[in-house]
């Protein structure tokens, strides 16, 4: 119960500062870890990669899945992406950027499952689309020149939908 | 045309050092992302993605060719054209030995290196499945001029080059299987599995699967055991001779932390004799080994399973179909496995006594592992005196059971309901009913009790019931209740089914349906009646 109510400080890179339940917290791998290592402490946790905004957002999901369960991650069963919960589905409603640098942070603090719901929303964006839908999509600009296109296709054409 | 390919061997080199050094400036996902975002993606959907750009491309190459035979539906075309992008990959000394032995290599397999090093993102090989691959390759190139040789030998060569491709090129495997071959294995295996680069290809392998009619194992297991010692799975059968027992065991202590031991062979063929030599070697497995699962296993020539006892960590202990396992379970039975999950005692086989288990020991390892078990599937205990008393009796403090298929008679539904208000996570129950049981009031008591958990509900066996207690039965249900599966040889007749239309017409009438579907099948009932649902909605 003590931990429960323990604060902790984040700065993010511009150096806003946050505090935080410990428990919320320890949904980042990374900053569990860390946690763990350096004990009782006031000092602020400085993560540079984060930005405000999008530390703001991290908390917001660490905070609403505070209490859910950790789940290790058996990678034998198939992935899907089509199982997300509306508070997640809603919680992903942002501009490209923001999600991808949602997926950034998720990956740096090690924060699993909002680094899968993060995936699974791109994914979704990737799902059914041609690759010119996709390059437009994400404002990709194809690097190919057209004889390794062709053969890129030929030698990978096993596994082209037909 | 040959201008064309002349110059790819320089674009190749120029594409990789440009993927090398390569940053996009639309999209910042680092490789590691990308591949996080690909695994929830269908086979489509990435060779879209393969196209979008070079960054893209280089990070999905790896995800397809993991192992492609199996992400293709089945043979086909599909599989040829895997064949033909790793033919392209083969050295040119293998190129010139399958074409010096009359296979007629197409151009665009010849000429210029490919892209990528294809055979080198291989994780997963099935032997049965390249093998079968290469024939469907043949089937789909011209072969006039293959006179030479005949199309099992041309099989025969090509996939001992491509098995060859693959140990050099792979740094390494993770699943190997040498299933399902048939009694004359095509090749010979051994060279292969000792062959030059298969030590460092398979000394991270993590799991080898080699239940087969095909002889040699022996060797199979002597090599193997020398190459690979990190097993986290292996999975065995129809090893027959007492050598090839003997090289089993040797193969089982080589490893250093084995997880997961499976024997199983297939009924129609016969079934695997288990040998104490054999859970004696599964004994030095004791720190890492978590799930034993034995199917289609004779143990007449066991005498005790007392060097599981050992086995601490067992997770998982299944038996499918097994026979004369009888009072051999009972140093199991003196044992506390404390994280059990999993007990089960599948059997089709009702009256054999040959499948019939010891109710007291089953029941005393129940009662131990209680607090663990999640999924239980109670065995046969035929004319054992009061056995599924006894196992219902011993579920009493099961309250984590999610899944359970149990015995039940006349007189045991008291013995259940103490089971069924204890627990609170059952989603799935089965009953095998014996000696006519009339299942109206443990239904009923059920009914009262019904956690918001169970969705599933199978009765078979010997029972019955009144069409109308059936009707009361399911508009007493609770909503949480999705699948029923009902079969009874005896009882069950078109009445039934009429009262369970009946209902379901009533259900939709007043729009408040919540079953998903229901089965319905026994001898007195005119045709095999399975309700899906949707439509009734």
């Amino acid at each position: 119960m003590a931990t429960e109510l323990k604060k902790v400080k984040l700065t993010s890179s511009e150096g806003t500062e946050f505090i935080i339940d410990r428990k919320v917290a320890e949904k980042s791998v990374l900053l569990k870890n860390m946690l763990e290592d350096v004990g009782e402490s006031d000092m602020a946790i400085p993560l540079p990669n984060v930005t405000g905004p999008i530390l703001n957002k991290v908390i917001d999901y660490c905070t609403h899945h505070r209490d859910d369960p950790f789940v290790s991650q058996e990678d034998d069963s198939k992935k899907v992406s089509d199982d997300i919960d509306d508070w997640d589905a809603e919680f992903c409603k942002v501009d490209q950027g923001t999600l991808f640098e949602l997926i950034l942070s998720a990956n740096y603090l090690d924060i699993k499952p909002l680094l899968d719901l993060t995936c699974k929303t791109v994914a979704n964006m990737i799902k059914g689309k041609t690759p010119d839908e996709i390059r437009k999509t994400f404002n990709i600009t194809n690097d190919f020149t057209p004889e390794e296109e062709e053969h890129v296709r030929k030698e990978n054409e096993w596994c082209e939908e037909r | 045309m040959g201008a064309t390919f002349s110059s790819t061997k320089q674009k190749s080199v120029d594409f990789e050092r440009h993927l090398l050094g390569y940053k996009t400036a639309a999209i910042s996902l680092p490789p590691e992302c990308l591949r996080e975002v690909f695994e929830y993606l269908d086979k489509g959907s990435l060779y879209s993605s393969l196209l979008v750009n070079r960054s893209w491309c280089k990070v999905v190459v790896p995800l397809l060719w993991r192992s492609p035979f199996r992400t293709v539906n089945g043979p086909s075309l599909e599989t040829a054209k895997v064949i033909q992008t790793y033919l392209t990959c083969l050295c040119e000394k293998s190129k010139a030995y399958l074409v010096s032995n009359g296979v007629i290599l197409p151009p665009s397999t010849t000429k210029g290196p490919a892209i990528f090093d294809y055979p080198s993102f291989l994780r997963e090989l099935k032997f049965v499945e390249l093998y079968s691959a290469v024939s469907d390759w043949l089937a789909t190139e011209p072969n006039e001029s293959n006179n030479i040789y005949d199309e099992q030998q041309l099989r025969v060569l090509i996939a001992e080059q491509l098995f060859k491709l693959f140990m050099n090129r792979c740094p390494t495997f993770e699943i190997l299987s040498l299933s399902d071959l048939s009694h004359e294995a095509p090749m010979p295996l051994v060279p292969l599995l000792a062959g030059s680069g298969a030590d460092a290809c398979l000394t991270g392998l993590k799991a080898f699967h080699c239940v087969s009619k095909h002889g040699g194992k022996r060797d199979i297991f002597h090599v193997m055991s020398q190459v690979s010692e990190t097993l986290e799975t292996m999975w065995v059968g129809g090893v027959e001779q007492e050598m090839e027992v003997k090289a089993l065991s040797v193969f089982i202590r080589a490893q250093k932390r084995l997880k997961a031991f499976k024997y199983s062979w297939d009924y129609q063929t016969r079934l695997q004799i288990i040998l104490i030599g054999t859970l004696d070697a599964l004994k030095t497995q004791v720190n890492t080994l978590t799930t034993l699962h034995f199917e289609y296993c004779n143990f007449a020539h066991c005498d005790s399973l007392e060097p599981l006892a050992v086995c601490e960590n067992l997770e998982i202990i299944q038996f499918i179909q097994c026979i004369y396992l009888a009072e051999k379970m009972r140093p199991l039975a003196k044992v506390f496995f404390p994280r059990l999950k999993t007990l089960g005692f599948y059997c089709n086989f009702l009256d054999s006594a040959r499948y019939w288990i010891d109710p007291s020991d089953i029941a005393a390892i129940v009662k131990n592992s209680h607090k663990s078990l999640e999924h239980v599937v109670l065995p046969r205990v035929g004319n054992y005196e009061e056995g599924s008393q006894t196992l219902i009796k011993a579920l009493r403090h099961c309250i984590n059971i999610i899944d359970l298929r149990l015995q039940i008679r006349q007189g045991e539904t008291k013995d259940f309901m103490e089971f069924f208000n204890n627990n609170n996570r059952l989603e799935i129950t089965t009953f095998i009913c014996h000696g006519d049981l009339n299942v109206e009031e443990l239904l009923t008591q059920m009914t009262r009790r019904w956690p918001n958990t169970l969705s599933t509900l199978n009765i078979k066996g010997q029972w019955m019931i009144t069409p109308e207690s059936l009707k009361t039965f399911l508009k007493d249900s609770k909503s949480c209740l999705k699948h029923l599966d009902l079969h009874s040889s005896n009882h069950l007749t078109d009445d039934h089914v009429a009262a369970v239309i009946e209902y379901l017409k009533e259900m939709k009438a007043a729009k408040k349906p919540h079953l998903c579907s229901i089965f319905m099948s026994g001898d007195r009932i005119t045709e095999k009646r399975g309700f899906n649902l949707n439509p009734w909605i």
